[in-house]
């Protein structure tokens, strides 16, 4: 489903951040991609969604080459893949229905599905009850049930979760993992780029292991030990 | 994106953040009062200075040994010139009706007259003020041909009229014209300017450009065409007051009315100054600010 082959990256001033990922993910999986900050996470999880473009190597979304997708093909490429990021991103100006919404808009689904699936999906993640708040009266837990919310709404392939727990509390980091898994057992193929190491050794999925931008370990079922 | 939706998020950005709408309409209605202002002074002063073109004439006194016929035989001439817009032959007899209607409140004046001293003339108006004096010329080179008058300082000072308005016309609307799209690109801008990361979310979640865009160019098209019905209407409002002080400013062309049609056609081009402006103003501040 994803595969990186021999994927290096470094920025003009000579910071490599990756060199030599091959990856193989395959569909219905649910991956840890685990490493210190600094590892090259968020940098692989970028390239899959062509924020940026490696300086070498080809990437594989199913059958298109994503360092190859023209610019004005590239919607349709991120609409497949559904994106945690870490601050959330969420937008502001926007009520929780509207932020899920807007993942349905951008692929002109019509208003009466949106309608439908948006209380579906906040129900999903347990944030029917707060459908007309705007983001800052949500807490840190909260907002990311709703950054996953949005990411799952237009029903991706892929999920992927970029260090989803880093700004909030332990407790609502289980329930951000949890819901994960449930997304994962529905289908949807998860990764999640975490340094967590309590988080990926009691749940025992695969487990990539990066470290200074490159793959030093991947095991089907994994620990993370610092 | 369907319209009804880039409506939708139209209508709730201008909900949201009614402040900045209201200053960017507020600028916006400014520049075209001024526009508006500088229309109706460059319409009343193009009247003023047809008015004076028109009367603007040469008139050729011939000496009594002239005939009739010779005269009329040199006024068939000159309407054939391509220089002249009309010719008006003035008998001496005619000269004395003319005297006697402006002089009929001084009898002694009129009874002094016993026989009529006023020569025969033409009446010659060219059809650019530039030939006027050429033709004064060839008047004044001919025989039998008493005197030539035209008023030639009158006439140069047309003339640099006639070029002062149209450079400055040319001018002032260039800079109005930078000015508008620099307003708009500021107010526009600002207004985009805080959307910057909803921009990259959008585009994140797989947004395509004319999802992105659609509502913000409509919002340019929007504080447009407010802005230029707003600043009509005060026009409107304000115009039995604006048109007496134009028609002093320039009395010489006489009374001026503005009629409907002149102001519809006034509000037709404001709209679509007002829609070029605010599609062009969003266009460019979205370049500007969202890197795209």
């Amino acid at each position: 489903m994803i595969k990186f082959e021999d994927v290096s990256k470094s920025y003009e001033n000579g910071t490599q951040v990756l060199e030599g990922v091959n990856l193989v993910i395959l569909p219905k999986e649910f991956v840890f991609i685990v490493g210190p900050s600094g590892a090259g996470k968020t940098t692989l999880v970028k390239l899959l969604i062509r924020e940026e473009l490696p300086t070498t190597g080809s990437i594989f979304f199913e059958d298109t080459d994503v360092t190859k997708v023209k610019k004005n093909l590239l919607p349709s490429l991120r609409r497949k893949i559904g994106v945690v990021f870490q601050d959330f991103k969420l937008l502001d100006s926007k009520t929780v229905f509207e932020n899920v919404a807007v993942s349905l808009e951008v692929v002109e689904r019509p208003e009466g599905e949106i309608k439908q699936v948006v209380p579906n999906v906040l129900n999903l993640v347990s944030l029917l009850n707060k459908s007309e708040c705007f983001p800052y009266q949500l807490s840190g837990g909260e907002k990311q049930r709703l950054a996953i919310a949005r990411a799952l709404a237009h029903e991706p392939k892929v999920l992927i979760a970029d260090e989803p727990t880093g700004n909030i509390d332990p407790v609502a980091s289980d329930e951000v993992v949890h819901l994960l898994e449930k997304i994962n057992t529905l289908g949807t193929t998860v990764i999640m780029a975490t340094h967590e190491v309590g988080i990926v050794n009691r749940m025992k999925r695969r487990v990539v292991l990066m470290h200074d931008g490159k793959i030093v370990k991947d095991e089907k079922v994994g620990r993370y030990e610092v | 994106m369907k319209f009804d939706r880039t409506i939708k998020v139209l209508k709730s950005n201008l909900s949201r953040e009614p402040y900045i709408a209201a200053s960017a309409v507020a600028m916006l209605t400014i520049t075209f009062l001024s526009l508006n202002l500088f229309v109706l002074s460059l319409y009343f002063s193009h009247k003023a200075l047809n008015y004076l073109s028109d009367k603007a004439q040469i008139s050729v006194f011939f000496s009594d040994v002239m005939a009739r016929e010779d005269i009329l035989k040199l006024k068939e001439k000159y309407e054939k010139d391509e220089r002249v817009q009309s010719v008006r032959y003035v008998s001496k007899e005619d000269a004395l009706k003319i005297f006697t209607e402006i002089s009929k409140d001084q009898p002694a004046l009129l009874e002094s007259v016993t026989t009529n001293p006023l020569p025969a003339s033409l009446e010659i108006k060219a059809k650019e003020l530039s030939q006027l004096s050429p033709l004064a010329d060839e008047f004044s080179k001919m025989e039998n041909v008493d005197d030539v008058r035209f008023y030639k300082d009158v006439i140069d000072k047309f003339k640099k009229w006639v070029t002062i308005v149209r450079v400055s016309s040319l001018v002032y609307l260039s800079v109005l014209f930078l000015v508008s799209i620099s307003t708009v690109l500021m107010t526009i801008g600002i207004t985009i300017h805080g959307k910057g990361l909803e921009v990259e979310i959008l585009k994140l979640v797989g947004a395509t450009d004319k999802y992105v865009k659609g509502p913000l160019i409509l919002q340019g098209v929007f504080y447009g065409i407010t802005a230029a019905f707003i600043s009509t209407v005060i026009i409107f409002i304000a115009l039995p007051f604006i048109v007496p002080i134009l028609n002093s400013l320039f009395r010489s062309a006489g009374t001026i009315n503005l009629n409907a049609t002149v102001l519809f056609s006034m509000l037709f081009i404001e709209l679509i100054f007002g829609i070029a402006l605010g599609y062009i103003g969003s266009a460019l501040a979205i370049r500007k600010y969202l890197k795209y």
